[in-house]
């Protein structure tokens, strides 16, 4: 399956935003955007899954335009930047509503034990940002979009979503962004920067340097 | 519950309660869409309901409650 998005416009109060953005991912790959900091990363995803409507946005399933926000075809989920859960539901709940197996996610991050029946609320930062990450990747959609999954997470979690995330790209569509950089590009099979509001797709590395995403002889 | 009982002393009416349910649904809906309150409804989108969906039950709900009670409670007045 391929997911296309091409022709965005996106204006923020007057500001344009994105512009010419063309972005191509697929089951068994998962696609990478860097960016700096307000060039549209959040937005872009968040037009993606139907959440933020743009001035022209042009959607592609398998080379077939989508009309409707994609949300609503139920094929999508979206991790996005700040708190995705309800605080006062238990993680219970939330594993229930989002169809996800409580026992495999024990397996991975053994000690959330003891925290079946507690509350989102109750859980620390980190500890919410891990489960809301494993919810969305393991939700059993086509297409997910993680926003910025590594933030907020222990060394240790983030080598374990690493993980899942090379599992799940064998079924899924997964598309990311993070400041981190060196984790997205190690866990991307296809990498875009978004620059001056339109995306470019990123063959080399030291492309990042070129347009000024990274420092200079970061990666040489 | 509180506006009910206000409903209730003041003037038990149900088209009067259903409509104020509406109105009171609709702000809650405005002020959502119109804050940064809109980032929690991310959450039911990826359960694929949308905002129309998930206010219509939550009024629908909220209404029937409300009918409930107050068919319940004129008799008692």
């Amino acid at each position: 399956m391929t997911i296309e998005i091409d022709n965005v416009e996106l204006y923020i109060k007057n500001r344009i935003v994105l512009n010419g953005i063309y972005l191509k991912a697929e089951t068994g790959f998962v696609t990478g955007v860097l960016g700096r900091n307000g060039c549209g990363k959040t937005s872009l995803l968040s037009i993606l899954f139907g959440s933020l409507s743009s001035k022209y946005s042009l959607i592609r399933i398998d080379g077939r335009p989508i009309v409707n926000p994609l949300y609503q075809t139920n094929r999508i989920s979206f991790l996005p930047q700040h708190g995705l859960l309800p605080k006062h539901i238990t993680l219970k709940k939330a594993f229930q509503l989002l169809k996800v197996n409580w026992k495999e996610f024990e397996t991975h991050f053994e000690t959330f034990l003891p925290l079946y029946q507690h509350k989102v609320a109750s859980l620390s930062g980190g500890e919410q940002r891990v489960v809301e990450t494993y919810l969305i990747l393991k939700s059993k959609k086509d297409i997910v979009l993680l926003d910025e999954p590594f933030s907020h997470i222990a060394p240790l979690y983030i080598e374990k979503i690493k993980q899942l995330i090379a599992i799940e790209k064998n079924r899924k569509i997964i598309i990311l962004t993070d400041h981190f950089y060196h984790d997205v590009i190690e866990v991307s099979d296809t990498l875009y920067l978004l620059h001056n509001g339109q995306s470019k797709l990123i063959k080399n590395i030291i492309d990042l340097e070129n347009y000024h995403y990274l420092k200079s002889g970061t990666w040489t | 519950m509180t506006l009910n009982i206000i409903l209730l002393y003041t003037y038990p009416s149900i088209p009067l309660a259903i409509t104020t349910k509406l109105f009171l649904t609709l702000l809650i809906w405005f002020f959502m869409k119109e804050t940064t309150a809109k980032k929690s409804l991310i959450f039911y989108k990826n359960l694929g309901l949308s905002n129309l969906k998930l206010f219509s039950a939550l009024f629908l709900m909220d209404a029937i409650l409300s009918t409930l009670v107050l068919i319940v409670m004129q008799e008692f007045l």
